[in-house]
């Protein structure tokens, strides 16, 4: 696994240790957000009343006979809500108009869940329906069916809000080379439009905090939201109240995909703690987080691609259309999303539009991928089309045109590290695409396909670690970055159990309280173990010099010549000596101040990592030597049959390889590779939003379908491939993987589809539904079988 | 929200109560329906009425005629694994086997999945298909009718204030006859169904058709049998192409609607595909009774 370029052996990092973690969550002893509630005698309960309609004004609003309910503690509207809005969060509650079916209209907070339903089904609310816009492309018109909302962009303050297009959020604009010129050599022309549909987290753990107003006028939270300074900060800004007063605190976090980036809970628990000035715990439903929880964007894209009759592809123009729904924390321009399109292959020519646009749905932001397995959707099924075009195999048309290490991207950044061909040979060998499947009686058909893909890395914010290391060698890690189920308590204690040559055990993670561990931002973009992770090994080192330094008096021998090895400090051709005896014990007789080590008292070391800052890039070509940070990388190959009576699909065999970088637990990683697998495994064959007039119909679990062992391949037929291209600021290497397994699985089932039953399709998901309409069309020489 | 709750113990003092709160009143069987209702506070009952200590609902008894008799409160799973239900009644311990998870068949009843109505009942198109007749017991005495005339629309029976379903009725069915149910879901038998199909086939002694079933289910506002596709399977020889056009005339009878588990276009598709499968393994069925008898 371990490239020439890091060539020092390890001993903890890239082995497939245990998960900390693992006993407390498997012995069910780990504590989540809702487990805390038992700790509060007195708490509070919150219930919200949501718009039924899409888009509608309020016309009466009248609480009096829920606030009188006995038990009642608090009832609020968006008239109690701050004017302020942040872009992290939707707006608490709907003001003059609601802008989606879902949108919250009065809350409130009661002894019991039971008396606060109660209650929210005794206020009563009058609406005049608004006219709505609900598709992204009638949207974004001059002239809309509907504005979501005026206040949307302006208040943003999105410079590239205008009032002729008042739902477009923002537009990003690629121009690199000479598009027409490119299309004009080219000897193929394809063109094609594909569409993503509306989906959910639906993380296990649904959104849940505890507010606590203390009487100085603080307030402690305990959620599973992300990021507890960047709550910290969202709640004192929106509320007023003094920094120092704010004090967030997460547990574990059971999943979260990108949904909890956003904050949803805390800001109205918050309104509702200090009105109640108690304390209250606020946890969605299911249906809540279906209907008021972040959603994944849908995208529409539109690719052009002109390619010579080699292969080489001379031009691609895109229109990339991001459906924010009705978000106030929207992705604005869609430039997250479009990268997905230029991390791959080589395109001088490319001319590219991505929108940011807001339509009256339940409102949309990350999940896993940013927007980019939406666009790599396109750009892979485009690329099979034309390999077919040009009667080339996929294999050699990718391989022709992919980008390699130093190469210029679209954008005009010269790439680093990218595994990514690598992984699709490797995928193509396993999976055997060149042997054709082998048919059965039956109405099954088989099929094999593959496809690539690739997610940028944000460079953003600072992330700080510190570590405390006690005389008896013993290390506290403490660190504020997420753990969201992916493992970074795990990633950090093998990082600090490496530099101090530490048995894992010997490592207590701290993590996640304002109060105790140093900034961090979230886990997001993948990054938590190089952000977090270079922050830490930085701590480490500090530590270890603070030590060293120390030793240098008693062990009379330079610094360079010192090393703490286990617990030990050792000198060149010495036994050494043990790290405790640096540690003075208390006496009267000694001066207590000065350098030296004193008992009881750990030495703390700290370490302030930030990446290196994107450069600003030209607003008309969308150029710059560096957009983002870093590039992880994925492809996938899949076996599939497909029922051609009734359109279901069953995955077979999936095979799927990622360039992570260096991977410190080999075990998580392929954790990531099968759990990114079959959550697109939903995404691409079943799961999407179903509307009555913008309200979603299906939103439980039985209707809403996620997969489940079910629609999981056997066991033994799935197989996680590493094919990592290590990236030298990465610790020992390591990029990141969370976000990249997702990305070539829909596309992959899009193309196996294809081999099996000659069909092309071009909207997500590939539902049995859809796959039988379309075999119907076919079958009819295109004669509708709506008709029938 | 609040209710009373009461416990009869008798089918005599059930009805009283019944009868009492009328509309306000909810019987509660197994609950995996009504539960949901009210949590979902798509009904607010006054009352609700539990069956659950009412022993005489809870029968299940082969008659001397050969025919059988099932208690409303027999759970779904009591039905699948009894050996009473073994062989010629198979074709409902099929249906009640379709229904959700074990966990929801230790407590649904059969009684209680006809009395919700819903026209994706998985047990009903199995018994209907048998011929089975439901006893109806209320404040004026008792009456008698099939199971395909109980139902009036989605969440809708004939029963009348103060009536309560007591036991379902099953004929001796012919020696010579088969009988499956074919469910069709996203996610098998934990979902909710598109489609249910139960056919029904009795071969005379010449090996045609002489009777046919054939019951959809979630196709239509009730459940109901298809008879023009019935009609043209009696009498004749079965064979591949029959089926076929059996399956077609199905598709055609059926009113199905769009909601979002499948809109009526991929129903009434599906009904086409699992009619026919369904009808193919019956005859494969009733030809081996047929030998196995004959």
């Amino acid at each position: 696994m371990s490239s020439n370029k890091f060539p020092t052996p390890t001993s903890v990092v890239g082995k497939s240790v245990p998960r900390v973690d693992a006993l407390d969550k498997v012995l069910g002893r780990a504590q989540f957000t809702a487990d805390l509630q038992r700790n509060f005698p007195g708490l509070f309960h919150i219930k919200v009343l949501r718009s039924p309609h899409a888009h509608a004004r309020i016309v009466k609003l009248d609480t009096s006979q829920a606030g009188k309910l006995p038990g009642v503690r608090a009832v609020v509207t968006g008239k109690d809500c701050p004017e302020k809005v942040s872009f992290r969060a939707p707006r608490i509650l709907a003001l003059e108009e609601v802008i989606w079916a879902g949108e919250g209209v009065a809350a409130v907070a009661a002894e019991s869940p039971e008396i606060a339903q109660e209650a929210i089904e005794l206020i009563q609310v009058e609406y005049e329906k608004l006219p709505a816009v609900f598709d992204a492309e009638e949207a974004m018109q001059p002239n809309p069916p509907a504005i979501v909302d005026r206040l949307l962009g302006q208040y943003r303050g999105s410079p590239q809000f205008t009032p002729e297009a008042p739902n477009v959020t923002g537009h990003f604009k690629l121009r690199a080379g000479d598009v027409e010129k490119g299309f004009a050599e080219a000897d193929i022309i394809l063109e094609n439009r594909f569409s993503t549909s509306r989906i959910s987290h639906s993380q296990l753990e649904p959104a849940s905090c505890i507010v606590r107003a203390e009487s100085d006028g603080g307030i402690i939270t305990w959620t599973n939201g992300q990021g507890v300074y960047v709550i910290k900060g969202l709640i004192s800004d929106l509320f007023g109240l003094a920094v120092g007063k704010v004090r967030v605190i997460n547990p574990y976090q059971g999943g979260s995909f990108g949904s909890r980036l956003r904050h949803y809970v805390e800001p109205l628990a918050t309104l509702l703690a200090l009105k109640a000035r108690g304390t209250v715990q606020f946890t969605y439903s299911r249906q809540e987080m279906y209907l008021a929880a972040s959603t994944r964007l849908p995208v529409v894209t539109y690719i052009k691609t002109g390619a010579k009759k080699d292969g080489t592809i001379v031009a691609q123009q895109m229109k990339i259309i991001v459906d924010n729904g009705a978000s106030y924390a929207a992705i604005q321009d869609g430039r997250m999303a479009a990268s997905g399109a230029v991390c791959v292959y080589r395109i001088a020519n490319f001319f590219m539009d991505s929108y940011g646009v807001n339509t009256n749905t339940p409102w949309a932001g990350a999940y896993r991928g940013l927007g980019t397995p939406q666009v790599a959707w396109a750009v892979e099924c485009q690329m099979d089309m034309l390999a077919e075009n040009l009667g080339m195999s996929p294999i050699e048309l990718r391989r022709k045109n992919v980008l390699r290490r130093g190469e210029k991207n679209a954008y005009g950044e010269i790439i680093e590290s990218i595994g990514v061909m690598d992984c699709l040979e490797k995928v193509a060998q396993e999976i055997k695409l060149e042997e054709p499947c082998v048919q059965e009686p039956g109405p099954w058909r088989k099929g094999k396909g593959v496809a690539m893909g690739g997610k940028q890395n944000t460079p953003r914010g600072h992330s700080e670690a510190e570590v405390l290391v006690h005389e008896d060698g013993t290390v506290e890690v403490l660190y504020s970055a997420d753990e969201q189920g992916m493992g970074s308590e795990t990633v950090m204690a093998q990082i600090a159990a490496e530099e101090f040559r530490i048995p894992m055990g010997q490592v207590r993670v701290r993590r996640g309280d304002t109060a105790i561990t140093p900034y961090d931002t979230f886990s997001a973009s993948s990054f938590t173990t190089y952000n977090t992770g270079n922050a830490l090994r930085m701590a480490c080192q500090d530590a270890m010099r603070q030590i060293l330094q120390a030793a240098t008096q008693k062990m009379e021998a330079p610094l360079d010549d010192l090393a703490l090895v286990n617990g030990k400090i050792i000198v060149k051709g010495s036994p050494g000596m043990a790290l405790a005896d640096l540690f003075e014990p208390f006496s009267i007789f000694t001066p207590q101040g000065g350098a030296s080590l004193k008992k009881g008292t750990p030495v703390r070391g700290r370490g302030v990592f930030a990446p290196t800052p994107a450069i600003p890039w030209d607003p008309q070509t969308g150029l710059t030597p560096k957009m983002w940070n870093w590039y992880q990388y994925n492809a996938c190959g899949v076996e599939l049959v497909v029922n051609i009576e009734t359109g279901e699909i069953k995955i077979l065999q999936g095979v799927f390889a990622a360039d992570m970088g260096f991977p410190i637990n080999p075990k998580m990683c392929e954790g990531q590779i099968e759990g990114g697998f079959g959550m697109a495994i939903g995404a691409s064959i079943m799961e999407e939003y179903i509307y009555e007039n913008g309200l979603m119909t299906n939103c439980s679990y039985g209707d809403y379908r996620i997969p489940t062992f079910r629609e999981m391949p056997l066991r033994r037929n799935v197989k996680a491939i590493f094919s990592p291209d290590p990236l030298p600021e990465g610790p020992w290497g390591a990029k990141g993987i969370g976000e990249g397994t997702m990305i070539a699985v829909a596309p992959a089932i899009a193309n196996a589809v294809y081999n099996a039953i000659g069909i092309r399709i071009k909207d997500l998901p590939l539902s049995a539904e859809r796959v039988l309409r379309r075999i119907k069309e076919k079958e009819k020489n295109d004669q509708d079988f709506l008709h029938n | 929200m609040r209710f009373d709750f009461y416990e009869p113990t008798t089918i005599g003092e059930c009805i009283e109560m019944l009868t009492h709160f009328g509309q306000e009143a909810s019987l509660l069987a197994g609950g995996t329906d009504l539960l949901v209702k009210l949590r979902l506070r798509h009904i607010r009952p006054q009352a609700v009425i539990s069956l659950g200590v009412i022993d005489e609902l809870k029968k299940l008894e082969r008659k001397s005629d050969g025919s059988l008799e099932i208690g409303a409160m027999k759970t779904l799973q009591e039905v699948e694994s009894s050996n009473l239900l073994a062989n010629e009644f198979d074709l409902v311990r099929q249906g009640a086997g379709c229904v959700s998870s074990i966990q929801v068949r230790n407590v649904a009843t059969l009684g209680g999945n006809s009395c919700n109505a819903s026209p994706s009942a998985d047990t009903v198109p199995a018994l209907i298909a048998l011929g089975a007749e439901v006893q109806i017991v209320g404040p004026h005495g008792e009456r008698h009718l099939v199971l395909e005339d109980f139902f009036t629309g989605p969440g809708e029976t004939v029963l009348q204030k103060g009536e309560i379903l007591t036991e379902f009725k099953l004929p001796a069915p012919s020696s010579h006859s088969g009988g499956t149910y074919k469910k069709y879901a996203i996610r098998g038998e934990v979902d909710i169904s598109i489609v249910g199909v139960a056919t029904r086939l009795t071969l005379d002694r010449n090996h045609k058709l002489q009777e046919v079933r054939i019951v959809l289910g979630g196709v239509a506002p009730t459940p109901n049998r298809v008879r023009r596709a019935e009609d043209m399977l009696v009498g004749q020889d079965p064979r591949e192409e029959l089926f076929e056009e059996a399956a077609q005339l199905a598709a055609e009878e059926s009113r199905p609607i769009s909601d979002q588990r499948a809109t009526a276009q991929y129903r009434r598709e599906m009904v086409k595909v699992w009619t026919r499968y369904t009808l193919q393994e019956t005859f494969q069925k009733a030809r081996q009774n047929h030998h196995g008898k004959g």
